[in-house]
């Protein structure tokens, strides 16, 4: 599966159909996909749970690949929270 | 006025009279006094009545003649059929040529014809003092007569202007009386009439007048030629010699130098001349651009440059607009392997282009339009079984707006499509309505390598429209759609269709191809407008083992595409 990156935070699964500068593709094949700056995604393998965090996943695009990271966000408390 | 004045004016009389006398017949030397001229007219009172029984008396005038003069034959007695009396008169205001030989059983004195010159206009009207037999242009006596003026003319009612029209050239083809059976090829340069005349063995003299000196100066045959046309320069005159392709016997091309009266063999063009069988006898080479460049067309789909003295062959036949001078006549020369004939019909209007220059190959925008008023001012001819060739005058340029053009009926002049590339056409038996040829002459005409024509493959793509019959054509990964065609696949991974960028109001367009186990990857612009199946946000998806039917047509406004799939 190829993936557009979006931001640090978000990749986006294509659609079908995909349009895309006033072309339209359906079912587009792979190699349109990459002529359409989709990637294919390596994963790292994810962090462990760990008290207080949240372990989110993080993008990072590179020439060929789109990298997903994982991290640890630490909990804040919801001070609206009854 | 002085005693010495009135003594040479005296002379002067004295001289004109002894002219007078002579031309009457009577020998008058320079050692005559005045008083015997008395004496010398009393022998014409009283010897030369009728001629009856007297010897032969010619007036001869070999041109020179000044103002005033006259040029006459006085008289004509006991000619024989190898007498020949010549006339030529060169006037401020006349153009005389007569050509006089006896006739042993009625001693006729042959036409005398006469061409005014009215402020360097040659006014066509003439008087014909008799008969009309071998009135001719014949070197050395060369002057402007009968038919050879009326073509000069161009017509028996335009003039022709001497004082501006010399420089802007002329080709005047078509049967003239320069030789009684013959036909001539006249070119008007800047100074000189130059004639290339068709004598009994073919087109094999070239003589030139020059308007000047009124003198007439004669070249020696130059073997069979088949045309002659002057570049512009007012200096040259080109032809080829023997030029007879179908017999395999190839041209030199020559150049004709009217200032020094001499030629130039520019030699054997270097590439091949085609001699299939579509060459007649008829191969020809017409002055072809305004800027006298180039020549170009023979019916050997032959292009020939008269500067790198090469020949191109075309690929396909052109249609040659033929546009010469000013005020020169106008010829559609239309090529085909086979045969094809068009007619424009009354109240077709052709506007005027012509090509401006052979480096850009500009074609000028519309100069002047006009209308053709009936069939009657257009004149085609039939040379061969391949060609048609159509004067249209009065003027320049060409093209039709559109008017209604008709096919000629079935025979020689039917359509024929030249090569498998062109899509049949079965001509309409309808001479003056059919319209199938309407787009032949709308916007098809373009130039190409410096000549203006008509591609036939694109005929035929209207002809089929017309005919309402689609083209079929094969459907490849990325194809453009293409009005009145279907484009046909078999199973297809890949579909991209692309959209004309020029699209009309009729445009219709089908597309066919099977999905297989992985569904086609369907691209194309999402302007399109769709409908029926497998539609998904307004676009195409095609799913897995359908056939579909893609129908593409424009409403005036969009694009639309409906689609039906079949299990």
């Amino acid at each position: 599966m190829l993936y557009l990156y979006v931001n640090e935070n978000y990749i986006k699964k294509p659609t079908n159909p995909l349009k895309a500068d006033g072309v339209s593709y359906s079912n587009p094949t792979d190699e349109t996909l990459l002529s359409l700056g989709y990637l294919p995604v390596e994963e790292f393998e994810k962090l462990p749970n760990k008290e207080g965090y949240w372990v989110v996943p993080k993008y990072r695009k590179e020439s060929d690949k789109i990298v997903k990271e994982w991290q640890y966000v630490e909990v804040v408390e919801d001070e609206f929270a009854s | 006025m002085s005693i010495n004045d009135k003594f040479t004016y005296l002379q002067q009389t004295k001289e004109k009279i002894k002219t007078a006398i002579q031309n009457k017949g009577v020998d008058v030397s320079d050692a005559d006094t005045f008083r015997s001229y008395a004496e010398k007219i009393a022998l014409i009172e009283g010897g030369g009545s009728g001629g009856s029984g007297g010897e032969t008396t010619w007036a001869y005038h070999t041109g020179q003649a000044v103002a005033g003069d006259k040029v006459m034959l006085t008289k004509v007695n006991s000619i024989t059929t190898s007498d020949e009396a010549f006339c030529n008169g060169f006037y401020p205001n006349y153009i005389f040529n007569g050509y006089a030989y006896g006739n042993a059983n009625s001693g006729q004195v042959n036409a005398t014809q006469r061409r005014q010159i009215v402020n360097g206009v040659i006014d066509s009207s003439y008087v014909s003092v008799s008969g009309t037999s071998r009135n001719s242009i014949n070197v050395p006596h060369f002057g402007l007569n009968g038919t050879c003026c009326y073509e000069i003319a161009l017509n028996s009612t335009s003039n022709f202007d001497v004082s501006q029209g010399f420089n802007s050239g002329r080709f005047i083809t078509g049967t003239s009386v320069i030789q009684p059976s013959g036909q001539g090829r006249i070119c008007l340069l800047e100074k000189y009439v130059a004639v290339l005349y068709h004598g009994s063995g073919g087109w094999n003299n070239l003589f030139k007048y020059d308007t000047g000196s009124q003198i007439t100066t004669n070249v020696a045959g130059r073997g069979t030629n088949s045309f002659a046309f002057e570049d512009g320069s007012g200096k040259y005159v080109y032809f080829a010699r023997d030029f007879k392709l179908s017999s395999g016997s190839y041209s030199n091309i020559l150049r004709y130098n009217v200032e020094t009266n001499t030629y130039d063999d520019l030699g054997l063009p270097s590439c091949t001349i085609n001699t299939s069988a579509n060459l007649s006898n008829y191969n020809q080479i017409f002055l072809q651009t305004k800027d006298y460049k180039y020549l170009l067309n023979v019916n050997a789909y032959i292009d020939l440059d008269i500067e790198n003295n090469t020949y191109t062959l075309n690929d396909y036949p052109p249609v040659i607009i033929d546009a010469i001078g000013d005020r020169g006549i106008l010829s559609i020369q239309v090529f085909y392997d086979g045969y094809f004939g068009i007619q424009l019909s009354e109240g077709t209007t052709l506007m005027c282009k012509y090509t401006n220059s052979m480096e850009d190959v500009e074609i000028k925008e519309i100069v002047e339009p006009f209308s053709v008023e009936g069939d009657s001012t257009i004149y085609y001819r039939h040379f061969s079984p391949d060609r048609l060739y159509w004067f249209i005058r009065p003027q320049y340029g060409i093209y039709s707006n559109g008017a209604t053009l008709s096919t000629n009926p079935a025979g020689p002049y039917q359509f024929k499509q030249a090569t498998s590339d062109y899509v049949a056409y079965t001509p309409s038996k309808d001479r003056f309505n059919s319209t199938v040829l309407t787009g032949f002459l709308t916007g098809e005409i373009k130039e190409e390598d410096g000549r203006l024509m008509v591609q036939v493959r694109t005929t035929g793509i209207d002809l089929s429209r017309k005919q309402d019959k689609f083209l079929i054509e094969e459907l490849l990964n990325e194809t453009t759609l293409k009005n009145n065609t279907i484009f046909r696949g078999d199973e297809m991974l890949n579909v991209e269709l692309f959209v004309p960028e020029d699209i009309h109001d009729d445009f219709l367009c089908e597309v066919d191809f099977t999905s297989g186990e992985t569904a086609t990857a369907f691209t194309m612009a999402d302007t399109v407008k769709w409908t029926g199946d497998d539609i998904t946000d307004n676009a195409f998806v095609p799913v897995a083992n359908k056939r579909y039917n893609l129908l593409f047509w424009y409403d005036g406004v969009n694009l639309n595409g409906a689609v039906k799939g079949f299990e």
